[in-house]
């Protein structure tokens, strides 16, 4: 990492790994190696491959194979907003 | 955002020496709460730059599931234009004051598709990269929102929305939804893309209305 | 850090607390980038190629957070992260530039457990790396070198000018050990005057000719600006490595 252009310019996506620290809040476990099945494509790969897109206003998760959004995460004063409407299954390894 | 935890802690270490930016204080007025000024323009996008063809792209009106009206590139162009010089404010805290935009006002929309008041009470707009956002129809006519395909003086670049973004800048600026392809009208106000994941429903910069509940 | 210890820390439930960061020590690496030598009471221990996220709070109480990975081995006694200033930036100009031994900040971590290299995984490694995208793998070969690990690996690493190449007299001394490591670099912007290296952008052909065979099933981990990363993995792929051992982090538009 060694992200600090501007105030969220995400014109070229990150990957799963920077939106790692913000997951890792809400989920008790690193979910960037969990595998993670697209409701899209039906693609298997680590949460980590996905591309990133939202900036500082949240994580949007689309698929590396077909860009559907497969997790959307939003940290709001309320609490985290979290959408996994596009994985289909999600697998994490003991 | 502190969090619960971080608020029952002991207070963070102050980093001797780190300040944001400043700005200056003449156009403070026009500045909103929590807001500060940036020269530059900053891209956040919720997905990959769309690459739709000119010779593909439509713009519609929609009422509900019916079809009111649709325009092909050279037909929308052909529209009565319109210029404006707006202050736009982004929900990450950036304002950007003085930009110039030229595009197709919502009411010409309206008019063109023989209309002489939206069908409905609330908007959705859909955009290319299934990203949608909800604005009240009384905040998109009488000037107060157009289809832009012109930023300072030249064709809207992609990454900043182009060929055409909705410019509805009394709001937050997630509201002025990127490659905007279709505004649908709908009865009852529903949540868009962000609206979903708990940012307000309306977006008033003035009074932060940045997530639901403020 | 035996191994194991390791991993039993990175798997059990525990909340990523904020830790404060005092720093040490500060040491120019290039122009443009500085290595930050941290003292982290409470530290839990990392992998190389995890990274931290940095949380600075001014005396206005503004808040700036940014992602910066560990250029430091595991097995090292400090924490250090290098840090590159981008122009308009608001927080590495603070940290690359302004930051002195005292000052203090917030991280919490480590953090992914997708982009990392253990000695026990082995070799062959290729490591490929644009600009500040070397950080994360300078900690993958200080892990390798404290681990004596022989490990057959190849760092291929491309910047825009010599003075802006990160670690190089330290790369210089890991690559002279003869444990079995190379390193190739390439400048995209300058061709000085007695420069044996490659002068051009990482391409396939580079890829190909300072990479491994497809029979050796090499690790591969590639690291920088988006378009490198995305170009070089493209490249791996079609020269038929398995995309599965192809792993890669994106820093965005910058650098390179």
């Amino acid at each position: 990492m060694s992200v600090d252009h501007g105030i969220g310019d995400t014109s070229l996506a990150l990957d799963g790994n920077a939106a790692a620290g913000l997951m890792r809040e809400l989920f008790a476990f690193d979910i960037t190696t969990a595998r993670l099945t697209c409701d899209g494509c039906g693609t298997v790969s680590e949460v980590a491959t996905a591309r990133v897109y939202g900036g500082t206003m949240g994580a949007i998760l689309r698929c590396a194979h077909c860009d559907l959004v497969v997790i959307r995460l939003a940290k709001t004063p309320a609490g985290y907003f979290l959408d996994m409407q596009g994985a289909r299954q999600v697998f994490v390894a003991r | 955002m502190p969090d619960t935890q971080d608020i029952l802690m002991s207070e963070p270490p102050i980093s001797r020496g780190f300040r944001r930016r400043q700005q200056p204080t003449d156009v403070s007025a026009r500045v909103p709460p929590g807001q500060h000024l940036t020269r530059d323009f900053p891209v956040l996008s919720a997905g990959p730059t769309p690459d739709t063809k000119l010779s593909e792209w439509t713009f519609a009106l929609e009422d509900g599931a019916s079809p009111l009206a649709e325009w092909t590139w050279e037909q929308f162009n052909a529209l009565p234009q319109t210029e404006v010089k707006v202050d736009i404010h982004c929900v990450t805290t950036w304002s950007k004051l003085d930009t110039n935009w030229r595009g197709v006002t919502i009411d010409t929309l309206l008019e063109a598709a023989g209309l002489s008041e939206a069908p409905q009470d609330f908007a959705m707009i859909h955009c290319d990269g299934d990203y949608t956002t909800n604005v009240p129809v009384e905040d998109l006519v009488e000037g107060k929102a157009m289809v832009a395909t012109h930023y300072e003086g030249r064709p809207l670049a992609p990454e900043h929305g182009g060929p055409a973004r909705l410019l509805v800048p009394h709001l937050y600026f997630w509201k002025s939804a990127k490659w905007a392809r279709s505004l649908q009208f709908i009865a009852q106000d529903e949540p868009g893309f962000w609206e979903q994941l708990g940012y307000h429903m309306y977006g008033d910069p003035w009074t932060e209305q940045r997530y639901a509940g403020d | 850090m035996p191994a194991t210890e390791v991993a039993r820390k990175d798997v059990s439930p525990r909340r990523l607390q904020w830790l404060t960061a005092t720093v040490n020590d500060v040491i120019d690496e290039t122009p443009r980038t500085r290595t930050l030598v941290l003292d982290v009471p409470e530290w839990p221990g990392h992998r190389a190629g995890q990274h931290v996220d940095v949380r600075l709070t001014g005396d206005d109480g503004y808040q700036a957070q940014r992602s910066y990975s560990i250029a430091s081995a595991p097995e090292d006694t400090r924490l250090m992260l290098t840090v590159e200033r981008i122009e308009d930036g608001e927080v590495s100009p603070y940290l690359a530039g302004d930051v002195q031994a005292g000052d203090q900040f917030e991280l919490r971590g480590p953090i992914g457990g997708y982009f990392v290299w253990t000695a026990a995984l082995g070799g062959p490694l290729f490591l490929v790396a644009g600009g500040s995208g070397v950080v994360p793998l300078m900690a993958m070969l200080r892990h390798r070198a404290v681990a004596r690990s022989n490990a057959q690996t190849v760092l291929l690493y491309s910047s825009r000018t010599q003075e802006d190449i990160i670690y190089r007299a330290q790369l210089d001394e890991l690559a002279a050990t003869g444990d079995g490591l190379k390193v190739v670099h390439t400048l995209t912007r300058e061709k000085p005057a007695g420069w044996t290296g490659g002068t051009r952008r990482i391409d396939r052909a580079m890829l190909s000719e300072f990479g491994f065979p497809l029979s050796t099933k090499p690790h591969m981990f590639i690291c920088g600006p988006t378009p490198l990363v995305e170009s070089a993995a493209r490249a791996l792929s079609a020269l038929g490595h398995e995309p599965a051992r192809i792993k890669t982090e994106r820093f965005g538009p910058t650098g390179g």
